[in-house]
C-alpha cells in the first residue's frame, strides 16, 4: 500500500541524508522522495512517497519523529489529496509522425515545450497514475530521454 | 547447488586470495565454516581493528587487495577506522563484514549495525548483499574498485542467511560498471604543457606522495628526476619512493619536515606534485607557496586537483604512465643552477645525533636501526613523536616506509608490520612505535606468537604522549595534561607474556649491540628504547 507522508524539517545541511539514511538503513522502499524550501525559510516540506502495510507504516513515522530536525509529519490520504509529477519527455518525432505525436499529447493534456527536425519535447502536469499511463502511450514512438518528479502533494 | 558462503569462497580464490585477516562472530560462521575447507589461511587477530591494518600492510607489499573479515555489529564498527585509515591513504582493501538475517534488517536486532551506512564516508564503495546470487559479481566488482583508479576499501556486507542461501554458482563475467572508468593515460595536450613548462623553468621540483606507490611507479619516477636532473621532494605518504640518500632527493616537506624541503617548494617556480593531495600537513600555508611557481598536478583523481593548491596544467591519469609520456615528450632543462645549489645546501644539513644525557637519541637511534637493516627493508611507522622521527631520520633504500599517513592512526604499525611480513616473508620487517601507540595495538602480540611471524618491534618509551605534550608546550603554555602514561606496563615484560624475547635499552651506548642481538634473532624481538620525554620531534 503507497502512503504520502508530508514532513516539515529544519531546513538546514544534513536533514535530507539524515531522513533518507533512516529509510535506507531500516530497509523501507521509498518510491519518491522531494525536498523543497517552504514560505517559512526555517523549515523544508519533505514528500515522501512510501511503501508498506499498516505496521510499517507506523514504524516509518515513529521512527522519523525521532529524528531532531522532522517537526510534523502527516500521512495524507488520498481522498484528502491534490498531487502532481511534473514530468518532461523528449519523444523522436520525424515528419510521418510528428502530427499523429501532438494530437495524442493534447489528449493526454501535455504541452509540446520544444521542437526540432528529429524529436519533441513534452511536458505534463498530472497525478502519477496519468503520467505513468502517459508514459506508456509514448513507448512506442522512441522516447529519448525521460525526467520526472516525484510526487509532491498537499492536503485539501 | 552450493551456499552463499562456498560461492564467496569459490569467488576469493578465484580472486587469487591467499590470506584473510579476521576474526568470527555469529553472522559469520558460515563463511568461516567454508572458509576453512579452503586454501585460503586465515590470521586470527585480536582486535577488528588490527583485521584491517593487516590487510592493508599486507596490500601496500603485495600489491593487491588486502581481505578482513568479522561479524556483524561491534565486528562491523571495530573495523571502521581501519577503513577509514586505509581510504585516507588510498590503500586497496576488501572487508567482508556479516550481518543479521535479512529479513531484520532494520528492526535493531542482536549485533545489528548499518556498516554499510556507517562506513560510507571511509569507503569507496560498499555493497549490502541481500541475494545470494549477486555475490559473484559484487565480489568480482569489489576487487576491481578497491584495485583500480585511486584504490580504496570496499565493504561487502552480507547478512547470514544469504551466506546460508543455496543457489545455482557460476562465475561472474567481465565486470562493465557504468560511470566507473578511471583514466590511465594522460591527456597528449596536456602532457605537451608539462613538457614546456619544464622547459621554461628555472627552479623546478617534484613532490611525490603516495600516489607513486599505487601507480607502482618508483623507478620510472627515478629516471624521471635523474633524466631531468630536478630535485624531489616527498610528503610523508611518499617517503620510500627515492631512496633517501639520493643525491636529487631532499626529504619530507611539510609541518614535520625538512626546512630545505619546505624552502625548495617556496623557491621553486614548477612545481610537479605527482600522486599527492597535498594536506595541511605538507603545505601549512597554500597561499605562501611561492607566487610564481606554476604547479603541475599528476593526479588518478580528478578530484584531487585544485582542491587544496590552485594547478595550473592538471593531468590526470596513472602517475607512472604519465612519467612515461613526459619522458617521451624529451623536454629539456636549461640550468642546472638551482638543482646544484639544493644538493650543495643537503650536503651541508648538520644532523642531530649526539648523544643524550639521558636515553637514548631516537633520531640517531632510528637512523641507525635503519642503515643495520638489508636495504629492502620494510618500515613500518607508527603515529606520534616516532613517527616524525622516523620520518626524518631512517634510512629508506630500496625497501619501504609505511605509515599511516592521512589518518594518522595510533596503533598501525605493528599490524601494517604484520601484513607486510605475511605478505613478503624473505623481507626483514621493522615496527616502530611509541608506548602510547604501543599500548593500542599490544594485544596483536598474541597474533604475532600464534602465528610465528618474525617482525622487530621497537618501542621508543618515554612515559609521556610526547608529540600533543609538545602542542601544550608550545600552544597551550605549557599545560601539560592528560599525556602521562604513568601506569603503563613493563613492556619487556608483556613480550616475555607473549613469548617474546625483549630488551631494554636506556643510552646509545648500547644501541648497537642491541640492534645486533635484534637482528640475529630469527624470530619475533621487541627492544624497548628509553627517551627522555622532552625529547622534542624536530
Amino acid at each position: 500500500m503507497k502512503h504520502v507522508l508530508s514532513a516539515l524539517v529544519n531546513n538546514s545541511p544534513g536533514v535530507t541524508s539524515r531522513v533518507s539514511g533512516l529509510f535506507r538503513r531500516r530497509g523501507y522502499n521509498i518510491d519518491s522522495f522531494i525536498g523543497s524550501s517552504t514560505e517559512d525559510e526555517r523549515f523544508s516540506r519533505l514528500t515522501i512517497v512510501v511503501r508498506g502495510d499498516d505496521v510499517v507504516i507506523a514504524q516509518v513515522r515513529s521512527q522519523m519523529e525521532k529524528l531532531e530536525d522532522v517537526i510534523a509529519i502527516e500521512d495524507i490520504k488520498p481522498e484528502a489529496m491534490i498531487s502532481k509529477v511534473l514530468l518532461f519527455m523528449k519523444v523522436k518525432a520525424d515528419i510521418n509522425d510528428r502530427v499523429g505525436i501532438i494530437v495524442v499529447a493534447s489528449a493526454c493534456n501535455a504541452k509540446v515545450i520544444e521542437m526540432s527536425k528529429d524529436y519533441m519535447i513534452f511536458e505534463a502536469l498530472d497525478t502519477e497514475e496519468r503520467i505513468s499511463e502517459m508514459i506508456e502511450i509514448f513507448k512506442p514512438y522512441g522516447i529519448i530521454e525521460l525526467v520526472k518528479t516525484g510526487v509532491v502533494a498537499m492536503k485539501r | 547447488m552450493i551456499t552463499g558462503a562456498e560461492a564467496i569462497v569459490r569467488c576469493l580464490e578465484n580472486e587469487g586470495v591467499d590470506i584473510i585477516f579476521g576474526y568470527p562472530g555469529a553472522t559469520i560462521a558460515p563463511l568461516y565454516d567454508k572458509l576453512s575447507k579452503s586454501s585460503i589461511r586465515h590470521i586470527l587477530v585480536r582486535h577488528e581493528q588490527h583485521a584491517g591494518h593487516e590487510a592493508s600492510g599486507y596490500a601496500r607489499i603485495k600489491k593487491r587487495p588486502g581481505v578482513c573479515m568479522t561479524t556483524s555489529g561491534p565486528g562491523a564498527t571495530n573495523l571502521i577506522t581501519a577503513l577509514a585509515t586505509a581510504y585516507m591513504d588510498s590503500v586497496p582493501l576488501v572487508a567482508i563484514t556479516g550481518q543479521v538475517s535479512s529479513d531484520l534488517l532494520g528492526r535493531d536486532v542482536f549485533q545489528e549495525a548499518d556498516i554499510t551506512g556507517a562506513a560510507e564516508p571511509f569507503t569507496k564503495y560498499s555493497y549490502l548483499v541481500k541475494d545470494a546470487l549477486d555475490l559473484p559479481r559484487i565480489i568480482k566488482e569489489a576487487f576491481h574498485i578497491a584495485s583500480t583508479g585511486r584504490p580504496g576499501p570496499v565493504l561487502i556486507d552480507i547478512p547470514v542467511n544469504v551466506q546460508q542461501q543455496r543457489i545455482d554458482f557460476s562465475f561472474a563475467g567481465e565486470v562493465n560498471l557504468r560511470g566507473y572508468k578511471p583514466t590511465i593515460k594522460g591527456h597528449t595536450g596536456q602532457i605537451k604543457r608539462v613538457c614546456k613548462a619544464i622547459n621554461s623553468a628555472e627552479q623546478p621540483l617534484i613532490c611525490v606522495g603516495g600516489g607513486i606507490f599505487a601507480a607502482d611507479g618508483q623507478a620510472e619516477l627515478k629516471r624521471f628526476c635523474e633524466t631531468l636532473n630536478i630535485p624531489v621532494v616527498s610528503t610523508m605518504m611518499g617517503i620510500s619512493a627515492m631512496p633517501s640518500a639520493h643525491p636529487l632527493f631532499m626529504g619530507m616537506l611539510g609541518m614535520h619536515g625538512k626546512t630545505i624541503a619546505n624552502q625548495a617548494i617556496t623557491d621553486s617556480d614548477l612545481l610537479i606534485i605527482i600522486g599527492a593531495r597535498v594536506s595541511d600537513r605538507a603545505v601549512l600555508f597554500p597561499a605562501h607557496v611561492g607566487k610564481n611557481t606554476k604547479i603541475v598536478h599528476i593526479d588518478i583523481d580528478p578530484a584531487e586537483i585544485g582542491k587544496n593548491l590552485s594547478t595550473l596544467i592538471p593531468v590526470v591519469g596513472d602517475a607512472k604512465e604519465i612519467l612515461i609520456q613526459i619522458l617521451e615528450a624529451e623536454p629539456v632543462r636549461k640550468s642546472e643552477e638551482w638543482t646544484n645549489s639544493l644538493k650543495a645546501k643537503k650536503e651541508k644539513l648538520v644532523l642531530d645525533y649526539g648523544p643524550r644525557e639521558n636515553g637514548i637519541n631516537p633520531k640517531a637511534f632510528v637512523n641507525q636501526l635503519s642503515r643495520s637493516l638489508p636495504e629492502d627493508h620494510i618500515y613500518c611507522a607508527d603515529v606520534g613523536q616516532n613517527q616524525i622521527w622516523s620520518a626524518a631520520n631512517c634510512e629508506v633504500r630500496t625497501g619501504r616506509f609505511l605509515t599511516s599517513g592521512g589518518m594518522g592512526t595510533m596503533g598501525y604499525s605493528i599490524p601494517a608490520a604484520i601484513g607486510a611480513k605475511i605478505a613478503d616473508p624473505d623481507k626483514a620487517v621493522v615496527a616502530v612505535c611509541g608506548d602510547g601507540s604501543f599500548q593500542m595495538q599490544m594485544m596483536e602480540l598474541a597474533t604475532i606468537s600464534q602465528h610465528g611471524v618474525g617482525i622487530k618491534i621497537v618501542v621508543m618509551k618515554n612515559n609521556k604522549l610526547g608529540l600533543v605534550k609538545e602542542i601544550q608546550k608550545k600552544s597551550y603554555k605549557n599545560n601539560e595534561c592528560a599525556v602521562d602514561l604513568s601506569g603503563s606496563p613493563d613492556i619487556v615484560a608483556i613480550a616475555k607474556a607473549y613469548g617474546i624475547p625483549g630488551r631494554r635499552i636506556d643510552n646509545m651506548d648500547e644501541a648497537e649491540d642491541a640492534i645486533a642481538e635484534m637482528l640475529s634473532c630469527q624470530c619475533v624481538y621487541l627492544l624497548e628504547c628509553i627517551v627522555d620525554e622532552n625529547e622534542s620531534s624536530m
